[in-house]
């Protein structure tokens, strides 16, 4: 096993791989950008390396600059982390060519699947179920015509996608015949923009789908096998917003069935280590292929609460050219596992994004709850990455105590400083079509609104302005005894409530 | 110190608090409802322990840099305004600017570059219509206000970059 692990990543990925490191007694390394000089990972790891400014594209993808932290910390392998270099395969290369393990899947099989229709190529000659459409890039108007044609269309929608692409970007459902042209070159141009290739190709659009996902272990010695799914049909802008495992939309053959077919996808492209195969799930019981997510994914703890296993863990294990020493017979699933990202946003206004201090900050904990996070009560949410504050995971022996707990948990957790989506995800766990366990994809921005959202929590305001008015008070009754006292934190003179308090003290 | 009443307003709405002070303890009415004794300890930093009658919670509360109270309670965050029933009354007979609490400020909530300015001065504007597009963290993001009124001034214009808290307009 390796001696020292560079984390190329920061927050609480890093975090999270740091612990693994821990339990193992590898020596974990961070690399920091200029304002992550005293962050969490920072300050748990054995050493840390600077790797250049604020701005991810100066430090964090900086391939030179990790491998140059590498060399000197003397790391023997570099986990990646999710985004950032996760899924780049130059990096990967790179770190090959430095005699560094990646922790990861090879090069290769990550060039293959991040290409769309290479994936898709692969996937229908290994007997992997692909949604009807095109196995190229689509060149003219007149090739988009005739392959929505082959499909079904205009009796059926169709999805223009990018051959590069992933998150939603480049994507454009079409079920207007009059629309097709435009969607074509917005689709192009979008893709463009966002991944340096514009090309596009087409596919069916399957109505009201389930985003089901199999979480896949292989090592390099030929063993491969499947964790069980999790569900993911809740997003918004094409982004989880909650993950569980079990589904509610699957049961012991269809999981069976999609787990073999996750393997084979996996064994299709030389795939190794950690990964997860994304699928659709038709109402009708039908699946598809969708993607291969090359890289530990944010929703990998549901998998670790409902098996027992450390995924990090086997990832290094994996790295290290040990065999798994288990096969498909020894992965058990127990009871349930949901998780929320808990976004700094403002689910209140437009899912706005929130910066600030974190000036109060209370995890919850307790019996089937895990927190993983990457910042501390008075850590500051910068505009500069990712704004996710924390994963909230429960386990619970059912889906209905999971939901509960997770109710429960989400009541406990409080944060002042920056809005957060909890108060969505409260709304959530509560709605009946997730107690149900009858969404799709679409359902959440579908469902969403501005009232329902402004409920959550409306019991409370008597409470919160009791509160208010006390605090007030408090401040008030100081100042008049020594009103150059200006002991409560935060406070500016000049607002209303000391400006009464001043004329108050002086009457 | 004598009886204060305190209107707090928390996303457009207004609870009155009245606090009496007596040997035993601090006594609160909420609207129109009993009264009952009240208490608000502070436990470390911001969180602190809210009593009711007989119940208790628990919540973070701490004063905002521009002088309003925030709040979270059970998950959520709240902002508050507090002013003085008495105080407010007596300014507005005064013919003194009128209760603070009118007038609304709309802030860059981060840094970023405004993209687009939707109203003009003088419109009427309801809560929640988006007043400017600002392009921050890769989004563009429409800003609103939680209330309606008459755009009074717009101190930016499509094109410039703001800091944080950088006032952007102000709707009365």
């Amino acid at each position: 096993m390796f001696k020292k692990l560079l984390i190329a990543n920061r927050g609480e990925i890093a975090v999270r791989v740091i612990r693994a490191c821990r339990d193992m007694g590898i020596s974990p390394l961070a690399v920091y950008s200029e304002v992550d000089e005293r962050a969490l990972h920072v300050r748990m790891a054995d050493a840390a390396y600077p790797i250049g400014p604020a701005a991810a594209t100066d430090s964090y993808l900086r391939i030179d600059r990790i491998l140059e932290a590498a060399r000197r910390s003397g790391a023997e392998a570099i986990h990646p982390g999710y985004g950032f270099l996760a899924e780049n395969a130059d990096f990967s290369q790179a770190c090959r060519d430095s005699g560094i393990a990646f922790v990861g899947p090879p090069p290769q099989a990550m060039r293959d699947l991040g290409l769309k229709t290479e994936a898709r190529k692969l996937m229908r000659a290994a007997g992997v179920p692909v949604v009807p459409g095109t196995l190229d890039a689509l060149d003219s108007i007149d090739q988009v015509r005739q392959a929505a044609r082959d499909v079904g269309f205009p009796e059926a929608p169709i999805a223009l996608k990018a051959v590069a692409g992933g998150g939603g970007k480049g994507l454009r459902m079409v079920s207007d015949p009059a629309q097709l042209e435009t969607a074509f070159r917005q689709a192009m141009s979008e893709a463009g923009a966002a991944f340096g290739d514009a090309s596009v190709y087409l596919e069916r659009a399957i109505e009201r789908p389930r985003h089901v996902e199999v979480q896949i272990l292989a090592d390099q010695h030929g063993t491969c096998v499947w964790l069980g799914e999790r569900d993911c049909s809740i997003q918004r802008r094409h982004q989880k917003v909650l993950e569980e495992s079990p589904s509610p939309a699957v049961d012991d053959d269809l999981r069976r069935r999609m787990g073999e077919v996750a393997v084979r996808a996996a064994q299709a492209a030389g795939y190794t280590n950690a990964g997860t195969v994304e699928f659709l799930l038709a109402p009708n019981g039908e699946f598809y292929f969708l993607e291969v997510n090359a890289r530990l994914q944010v929703e990998h703890p549901v998998t670790e609460l409902v098996t027992g296993l450390d995924l990090v863990r086997e990832q290094l294990r994996v790295a290290a050219g040990e065999p798994l020493g288990y096969g498909q017979e020894a992965i058990h699933r127990r009871g349930y596992a949901v998780e929320c990202r808990i976004y700094a946003e403002d689910p209140r206004n437009g899912f706005l994004p929130s910066i600030g201090t974190l000036v109060g900050y209370r995890p919850p904990a307790g019996p089937g709850v895990r927190v993983d996070s990457g910042v501390e009560e008075q850590d500051a949410i910068s505009v500069y990455y990712d704004p996710m504050i924390a994963k909230l995971i429960v386990h619970g022996a059912t889906r209905q105590e999971g939901l509960d707990r997770m109710a429960r948990a989400l009541r406990e957790f409080l944060v002042m400083g920056v809005k957060t989506s909890v108060p969505l995800h409260r709304w959530l766990v509560d709605h009946p079509a997730v107690r149900a366990g009858r969404v799709d994809t679409g359902w959440l921005e579908r469902t969403l609104s501005a009232g329902e959202l402004a409920a959550v929590g409306e019991g409370d305001v008597e409470a919160v302005a009791l509160a208010a008015a006390l605090l007030a008070d408090a401040s008030r009754a100081t100042s008049a005894v020594s009103p150059d006292t200006d002991h409560v934190e935060l406070t500016r003179p000049g607002s209303a409530w000391r400006l009464a308090a001043r004329q108050a003290s002086m009457r | 110190m004598a009886d204060t009443t305190y209107e707090v307003t928390i996303g457009g709405r207004v609870v009155r608090v009245s606090l009496r002070r007596a040997q035993d303890g601090l006594f609160a009415r909420i609207d129109d409802g009993e009264e009952q004794p009240a208490r608000l300890d502070t436990v470390r930093g911001t969180m602190r322990s809210l009593g009711i009658g007989d119940t208790r919670t628990e919540l973070l509360a701490g004063r905002d840099p521009d002088g309003g109270i925030r709040l979270t309670l059970h998950g959520s965050e709240y902002q508050a305004d507090v002013v003085d029933a008495a105080h407010a009354r007596l300014a507005s007979v005064a013919g003194a600017r009128q209760s603070t609490s009118t007038r609304l400020e709309l802030k860059a909530p981060m840094p970023g570059l405004v993209v687009k300015i939707l109203c003009e001065v003088g419109d009427e504007v309801a809560a929640g219509t988006p007043l400017t597009v600002l392009q921050a963290m890769k989004m563009e993001n429409e800003l609103a206000l939680p209330r309606g009124g008459t755009v009074r001034s717009i101190a930016v214009s499509a094109g410039q970059t703001v800091e944080q808290n950088q006032i952007l307009l102000v709707v009365e």
